[in-house]
């Protein structure tokens, strides 16, 4: 059976309770990382006052989108990056303040950290203000977290040891598998310090290698391999692909025996601590994004500051509070009603949530859902439809699948 | 200008396809002025942008060049280009037949090939003057003494009768003019005769209807001349006649002996037959012309738009490259895995590719073509006869008395090293061998009858990987035989799949059935199902194979500025699926029709 019942998309005048900031700052590049930002050193004056700078627009951003859509109360907060954690406490600790009005009693705020940013001022200071901490680990096997390229000096074990001794009561630990080189063997080593260390949350992502990344760029070169090579007769080129699937089910039936549930194709909870902003986002509710490449999805629009840090610190260069600062440089798009129904299923296919008919029919290939109910991969019943367990491991194909032709009935997706 | 009967040539170039033809007539074009150095470009005489892009010739051509000889005397050359390739040699005997002289090209660093005999013979058989020429003397692995003992075999001709030329450099270009001059016989014809006049090719204009070619043999034919196609009894009256320079140009009178066109504003092209007499209301000759013999199609497939709702643009299409390629035919088909679509003929494998890439390019169209197959006869055991075009549509094995398949009677030219080659090549395509003949001691000329079907999957491009490109092929229709065949059909899913569907040799039935299914679980992608490929013959299975399901395929993350992202990229692969055939639950790439052709020569061969 599938997952609860998904409120219907909420209608654009309604008011926006979540709030994505966006910290664009590293240390250093991860060689598999695509996402976008800069390289930073928080000790140094430069860096500092850099920080510094961004905090301010970050606030007059904040200040101006208050204003605009009537923010009034804030349920989910969610600090990523990048790395927010290198921003450091004090100025974490402003960014808090100037948002706390907003924030209801029992609001999530999830502060994206990197272990070699914790000690333990900021566990206490996370645990202080409840946080939700979501740690980056990728692995914590050195050897693997090098193949990333990530720092090898932190050590994600003692992080997790300060968080906990410091009360810290909703941590999560952002994995990676794939990684090259990672075999089963290293999988349920990973999978075993994870049980032991009983986070209340796991996000545990397949590793994909973006091209233009220096790990594509190594992976090409044939520095890393791969891993163990299917050279079986009826390798079809997804060897790759059958290898992912029965990593993703190792890790599904390790955790789920551990008693968290799998909510998300790579999201995994202990009952009550799924993230309550990605899962608001994934329901298709309103949120604003503040910071250079955050994207907002404000009713029928879905907006995304352009990426340029310089440029977003520039416009917004007025004291906080101050009524002329203006709007940083957006993209914008339009999300007519076809794409919200389409958008709404393939976010169902990853959740497992149940998604009325009438809401779909309109872009549902209806022909195609009986060969999927019966190959297990889709349900229905009580005018609603879901992905199932299984179909969630190839939603894309059934989203495929299920999508109606569009240039056969005129809407064209483009 | 008129000029008198003795001073006209009409003559062909004929060659192996890559010989340099259209080289050659290019250096003429340009030698003579015909056409200014500005509007001189390669290849001038293909208009088609697809005879451009493959370097061949596909539609024959004319053009008039006065040529002023080294005698002094001014002379009217008509020059027809004709296509090189085996499919295309009935165009080359259309030609021929309004010429009184070929110009033979055959290079210098190949030697004579399958299509330079086969043209040699046409010529001959057309009472032509043969001149023939080595071309590409410039390069440094021509053999000059070499093919020209091999030209002297083939045609008699002496070694001071060939001529030795470069078509790239211009060396011994007007010699072969000056050949044509002084060796072509004139024009035989009444001048004062009753009007007689060959259509040896058409074309259709869009905005004035069909364009005749002609050979005017008889008599002269003006504007506004009241006229008849003898076969067809269509009486019209000539809007516009002219002649080729290259481009029509507009005349008053065609004369005796001359090339040129006649429209009448006729549309329909059924009326204005390649082949027949063009004749004088008023002076109403008595008896036709020799026509031509009519091209029957040997090559079918099955050609079915991707997009079902498509069929009558198809249709549309096919109607309008008709008006222009006698030798395409088509008939309306269904298919249960396919929708409705047209079976159609072809003369062979490169026309079918041909006419294919055209519909695709000039008419936006997304095709889906099923394996080639030739025409069987199906005898019943009540007594009738079926012409089976489409291997789905063989009656079952209980009302048949037996079937018969078409043969060609094949040649193949070969160096001698490679003999043993094609003889293993050949006896795994149930070839008979007939006969062999060594052209000179280094190269041998092959005889075989050989199934057409078996040509129609990979035999050339085997016949060439296995002669390492040294083997040419011509082949003709050789009548019709009984053979022991049956019916191959494929199962997806469960569900048989007519377009899959082939006749086979019954002692190759199994082979063939293993390595299809084999076949088409490499080409099928997984699905998000396991799909059962069965290969059966009547109701016994002698193949299965199993596509795997699809065991991961999700994107890892998908987050606030994922979305956007991830929904277009599954639109996109939405829109792909169109390039996709859905059969029943299963989705099967255009490419996997065509599988068959892709067999592994050894699972074919046991």
């Amino acid at each position: 059976m599938g997952g609860p019942v998904a409120p219907a998309s909420r209608p654009p005048t309604r008011s926006v309770h979540h709030l994505y900031v966006h910290v664009p700052f590293c240390r250093g590049r991860c060689d598999y990382c695509d996402f976008f930002s800069l390289a930073v050193d928080p000790g140094a004056a430069a860096g500092a006052q850099l920080l510094d700078r961004y905090l301010d627009a970050l606030l007059a951003e904040f200040e101006l989108e208050r204003q605009r859509l009537g923010l009034r109360r804030l349920r989910t907060v969610f600090l990523g990056g990048g790395t927010p954690s290198l921003l450091g406490v004090p100025r974490l600790e402003r960014l808090l303040r100037a948002l706390e009005p907003l924030l209801t009693p029992a609001a999530e705020v999830t502060v994206e950290t990197n272990p070699e940013d914790v000690d333990s001022a900021y566990a206490a200071w996370a645990a202080g203000r409840g946080l939700r901490v979501s740690l980056g680990v990728q692995s914590f096997d050195r050897d693997l977290r090098r193949t990333l390229g990530r720092s090898t000096v932190a050590d994600p074990l003692a992080a997790m040891a300060l968080l906990r001794e410091a009360g810290c009561a909703n941590r999560g630990v952002d994995l990676i598998y794939g990684i090259p080189t990672q075999d089963m063997a290293a999988l349920a080593r990973d999978l075993a310090v994870v049980c032991h260390l009983r986070p209340e949350h796991v996000s545990w992502y397949e590793l994909s290698v973006e091209p233009g990344t220096p790990l594509a760029t190594r992976l090409a070169d044939g520095d890393v391999e791969r891993g163990a090579r299917s050279t079986e007769r009826g390798d079809d080129g997804e060897g790759a692909a059958d290898r992912a699937a029965e990593m993703q089910r190792a890790i599904v039936r390790r955790l789920e025996r551990a008693g968290y549930r799998w909510y998300e194709v790579s999201n995994y909870a202990l009952a009550g601590r799924q993230c309550r902003h990605n899962s608001a986002v994934w329901r298709g509710e309103q949120y604003v994004g503040l910071g250079p490449a955050a994207v907002s999805t404000l009713g029928e629009h879905r907006r995304r500051n352009l990426p340029d840090v310089e440029q977003y610190l520039r416009v917004l260069a007025w004291p906080v509070g101050g009524t002329s600062a203006g709007a940083p440089p957006r993209e914008e798009e339009v999300l007519s009603a076809p794409v919200r129904a389409r958008e709404r299923l393939l976010l169902a296919a990853r959740t497992g949530a149940r998604v009325p008919l009438t809401e779909v029919a309109p872009v549902l290939e209806r022909a195609a859902v009986p060969s999927l109910v019966r190959a297990g991969l889709v349900g229905e019943a009580g005018g609603t439809l879901w992905i199932t367990r299984k179909g969630r491991m190839v939603a894309n194909a059934v989203c495929v699948r299920l999508f109606r032709d569009s240039y056969v009935k005129g809407t064209t997706c483009r | 200008m008129t000029v008198s009967l003795d001073h006209i040539r009409n003559f062909s170039i004929v060659a192996h396809i890559d010989h340099g033809k259209s080289t050659l007539a290019d250096r003429i074009l340009e030698l003579t002025g015909t056409v200014s150095q500005r509007d001189m470009k390669e290849q001038l005489l293909d208009r088609m942008d697809l005879e451009r892009e493959r370097g061949i010739t596909i539609k024959a051509q004319a053009v008039r060049i006065m040529y002023t000889a080294q005698d002094g005397q001014l002379y009217q050359l008509n020059l027809i280009d004709t296509p090189g390739h085996v499919d295309f040699s009935y165009e080359v005997s259309r030609s021929l037949a309004a010429c009184e002289g070929a110009v033979l090209v055959v290079d210098a660093t190949q030697g004579v090939e399958a299509q330079t005999v086969a043209n040699a013979y046409l010529a001959v058989e057309n009472d032509l003057e043969l001149i023939p020429v080595l071309n590409k003397i410039d390069l440094p692995a021509a053999d000059v003494a070499e093919a020209e003992l091999e030209v002297h075999e083939l045609t008699g001709a002496t070694s001071d009768e060939i001529i030795t030329l470069s078509a790239k450099t211009g060396v011994g270009v007007v010699e072969v003019l000056e050949a044509v001059v002084a060796r072509v016989p004139p024009p035989v014809g009444e001048v004062d005769g009753a009007p007689r006049a060959l259509i040896f090719d058409s074309q259709y204009d869009q905005y004035r209807g069909v364009v005749a070619y002609v050979r005017v043999v008889d008599g002269s034919f003006s504007r506004r001349q009241l006229i008849e196609m003898m076969g067809t009894s269509q009486r019209a009256e000539i809007e516009e006649l002219g002649y080729f320079g290259p481009d029509m140009v507009p005349a008053e009178t065609l004369y005796t002996g001359e090339v040129g066109y006649i429209i009448t504003g006729v549309k329909d092209v059924a009326q204005v037959r390649v082949g027949d007499t063009v004749v004088s209301q008023r002076q109403r000759a008595a008896e036709p012309l020799h026509g031509y013999k009519v091209v029957h199609p040997m090559v079918f497939c099955g050609l079915f738009p991707l997009e079902e709702h498509r069929f009558s643009e198809l249709r549309d299409a096919l109607d309008k490259l008709k008006l222009n390629d006698a030798a395409l035919s088509y008939e309306p088909e269904s298919s249960q895995a396919l929708g409705f679509g047209f079976r159609c003929g072809f003369l062979g494998l490169l026309h079918m590719d041909i006419v294919r890439e055209r519909l695709e390019r000039e008419y936006d169209l997304d095709l889906l073509a099923t394996t080639p197959n030739v025409e069987y006869h199906a005898y019943l055991t009540n007594g009738d006869v079926v012409e089976v075009r489409n291997p789905a549509q063989m009656p079952p094995a209980g009302r048949l008395e037996h079937v018969e398949e078409p043969y060609v009677a094949a040649s193949i030219i070969v160096p001698t090293e490679f003999v043993g080659a094609m003889m293993e090549l050949c006896q795994g395509r149930r070839a008979e061998f007939v006969d062999m003949k060594y052209l000179s001691p280094e190269r041998v000329e092959m005889h075989y009858r050989l199934p057409l079907g078996e040509i129609v999957l990979d035999f050339f491009d085997q016949l060439k990987s296995r002669s390492r490109g040294y083997a040419s092929l011509d082949y003709e229709f050789h009548g019709y035989r009984q053979s022991d065949l049956v019916k191959l059909d494929i199962l997806l899913a469960g569900e048989p799949v007519d377009a899959l569907s082939l006749i086979v040799p019954r002692e190759r039935a199994h082979a063939r059935g293993k390595a299809l299914a084999e076949k088409l679980r490499q080409k099928i992608p997984r699905q998000l199902f396991e799909v059962a490929v069965q290969a059966t013959i009547g109701n016994q299975v002698v193949a299965r194979e199993t596509i795997k399901a699809k065991r991961k395929d999700v994107l890892a993350k998908c987050y606030g500025g994922d979305i956007t992202r991830k929904r277009k990229l599954l639109e996109k692969q939405k829109e792909g699926k169109r390039r996709m055939k859905q059969l029943g639950v299963v989705e099967v790439p255009q490419e996997a029709f065509l599988a068959v052709l892709e067999l592994e020569p050894e699972a074919k061969d046991h």
